[in-house]
């Protein structure tokens, strides 16, 4: 069941048009939503949260209407902003509680449901802190606390490895990975680090001037056309005769990197297993390992946007 | 109190966790959209502002003046016992219908003062440290409005203030009731307590939106609070000349020219409230002399609408400077 059904969603700033004419079903899982500046994701998110009225369709988010119900889902909802932002004066279990108050739950509540997301989320022990005294990476894990705080359905994480260390990314990205796919939360992750993006989500919605520009499973993106595989060999000397050998075998070289190359095979139903020793064995080279090619998501990025 | 409940399947567990167990859990918990979310907001800010040492301080200066006027009134009961049968000091002698009432305002006229500071302490802070840290991002994702922020935001100093004058003369006014009683203190007045709600509400409303209005346009505390006081100080001194030259003759007049000010406004709404006639001495530049004028309340519908400018304009103000969240970059 999809987390958000838009269809023919229309947004203008004044004449600008932010979002136009935009359908997506938005499926459930982690979601990474990519797309150069400008490209209409701000709004489209401010559209979800229900800050912006559509000037033409609509949408729904968790079944609620995203332009009449904005409170009930901004209630079901998580969001981790992408600047440091904090309630100041409260240390971290007072600022947790508070925004699990301010999402509805009862005080008490409130207070145990803190101290259990800050102990999850790394903070246990440094939760009686004031924020303001936090590192960057303490800060980024105090602001995803408080999104999460109310068992929210849906979690929108705005560039969530900002400033962080490598250590810290690593951290945050096991803990979106854990959230998403051990803990059966939700998330849209707006990031643009496509190695992040690569690393936690299922699927991606990339937006180009306020339309989809591709959207689908991160496998099946990350497919490439026809047949092409990845070679190993042992030096980086053998590759010219062992793509010399395939090229006699109707194959086309599409890039090489060090002893590294990638060949694209003709579609005639033989074992490209085969095909490559057999080149192999002809040419002289010695294949250390081979697989089935894959486009990195930058590639498929870059294909979508430009 | 709810307008609607998001509650648990009846299988759900709801109560308490064991501790050992780190694990994010999904809350099942129920989630109110409540009808006063702007209650939540005032009550953080009450807690943080009592949090504050110089809070109490405050507090316990804002008693002074009734504690002055228990000791005031003490005296006057003996009056006739300490001054072997003299009248006491004509001054002190209020109008018919106002004994009680005139020491209340003239209580209140000491507080005020230590009201606007505590307005600087508790309210300086409440948007400006906001801005400064984007907490506006993380209330605005929640279930609330830019009207529930405001208000809340508002309340958690008006509550406050209002506390601050109300607590000492309710004080005084149970001291009233257990010495007073017999003398006509119901008979005479028997409104007051309500008075004395209405004058406390006054600085509340008006020092809060104040403030708020002013905090939410700077972007540190500090700032927040020099202006306010800029402006707070800048009227009265502007109001004060005005007054002094227009009417040096005679200072008796120009009543409601004297209370276009922060301070003025306040004053001439809590007399209102209390329904006293100052008197004041003035000197007379003919003659030299002091003369004793009466200054009864300025006019009630100018203060009131000043009043209520005033609330709106601070209002208007920092709900021009709320902005919805910013969600992505980009």
């Amino acid at each position: 069941m999809p987390v958000a059904t838009i269809s023919n969603l229309t947004v203008k700033y004044g004449r600008k048009t932010a979002v136009e004419d935009l359908t997506v079903d938005v499926p459930d899982g982690c979601i990474g939503l990519l797309g150069p500046n400008g490209a209409g994701k701000t709004t489209l998110i401010k559209t979800l949260l229900g800050f912006l009225k559509p000037a033409r369709g609509g949408g729904e988010l968790l079944g609620l209407n995203v332009a009449s119900e904005g409170l009930r889902i901004r209630q079901r909802i998580g969001l981790m902003p992408e600047i440091d932002c904090h309630i100041p004066g409260m240390n971290a279990v007072t600022f947790v509680a508070y925004a699990g108050e301010l999402s509805g739950m009862p005080r008490s509540q409130a207070m145990r449901r803190a101290h259990e997301t800050l102990e999850y989320c790394g903070l246990g022990e440094a939760r009686y802190r004031n924020v303001e005294t936090y590192s960057t990476g303490m800060k980024q894990k105090v602001k995803l606390a408080q999104a999460m705080v109310h068992g929210p359905k849906l979690l929108f994480l705005d560039e969530p490895t900002n400033g962080l260390d490598p250590a810290g990314r690593d951290e945050m990205l096991e803990l979106i990975r854990d959230i998403s796919h051990a803990k059966g939360v939700n998330v849209i992750v707006s990031s643009h680090l496509l190695p992040d993006i690569e690393r936690t989500c299922d699927h991606v919605i990339v937006m180009r001037h306020g339309r989809i520009a591709t959207e689908g499973e991160v496998a099946a993106l990350r497919k490439t056309k026809g047949v092409q595989m990845d070679v190993e060999l042992r030096f980086p000397q053998e590759i010219e005769a062992f793509v010399k050998s395939m090229v006699l075998r109707q194959a086309e070289l599409v890039s090489t990197s060090g002893t590294r190359c990638r060949v694209s095979l003709m579609e005639n139903g033989a074992d490209p297993g085969s095909v490559l020793f057999d080149a192999a064995r002809e040419s002289g080279a010695q294949i250390r390992g081979f697989q089935s090619a894959q486009r990195s998501l930058e590639d498929v990025f870059l294909e979508a946007v430009e | 109190m709810s307008e609607e409940v998001i509650r648990p399947p009846e299988s759900a567990p709801t109560g308490q966790s064991p501790i050992a167990d780190f694990t994010y859990r999904t809350y099942d918990g129920p989630l109110y959209t409540r009808r006063i979310r702007w209650w939540i907001v005032a009550l953080a800010g009450i807690r943080l502002s009592m949090k504050k040492k110089g809070f109490w301080v405050l507090a316990g200066l804002a008693v002074l003046p009734y504690v002055i006027t228990v000791v005031q009134l003490y005296l006057q009961s003996r009056a006739s016992t300490l001054t072997g049968g003299q009248t006491p000091n004509p001054l002190n002698m209020p109008l018919p219908g106002q004994q009680y009432s005139s020491q209340f305002f003239q209580a209140f006229v000491f507080q005020a003062f230590f009201l606007f500071i505590l307005t600087l302490l508790a309210g300086t802070g409440t948007i400006a440290s906001d801005n400064q840290a984007n907490a506006l991002q993380v209330y605005l994702s929640k279930p609330i409005t830019k009207g529930d922020y405001l208000a809340g935001k508002m309340m958690g100093v008006a509550i406050v203030i209002f506390a601050v004058a109300f607590v000492p003369a309710l004080s005084l006014y149970a001291y009233c009731l257990l010495s007073f009683v017999n003398e006509g203190f119901f008979k005479n007045e028997p409104w007051l307590i309500v008075r004395i709600i209405a004058a406390c509400s006054v600085p509340a409303l008006v020092f809060s939106a104040l403030i708020v209005g002013f905090s939410a346009w700077s972007k540190t505390p500090r700032m927040a609070g020099a202006i306010f006081a800029g402006f707070y100080f800048m009227s009265g001194i502007v109001a004060g000349i005005y007054w002094g030259v227009r009417y040096r003759g005679n200072l008796g007049q120009g009543n409601l020219e004297r209370h276009f000010s922060v301070d003025g406004v306040i004053q001439g709404l809590v007399q209102n409230a209390y329904g006293v006639t100052q008197r004041m001495m003035t000197g007379n530049p003919r003659t030299g002399a002091l003369e004793q004028v009466s200054m009864p309340p300025p006019n009630a519908w100018v203060m009131l609408a000043l009043g209520l400018g005033l609330v709106a304009l601070g209002l208007m103000a920092a709900r021009a400077r709320i902005r919805a969240v910013e969600v992505v970059r980009g």
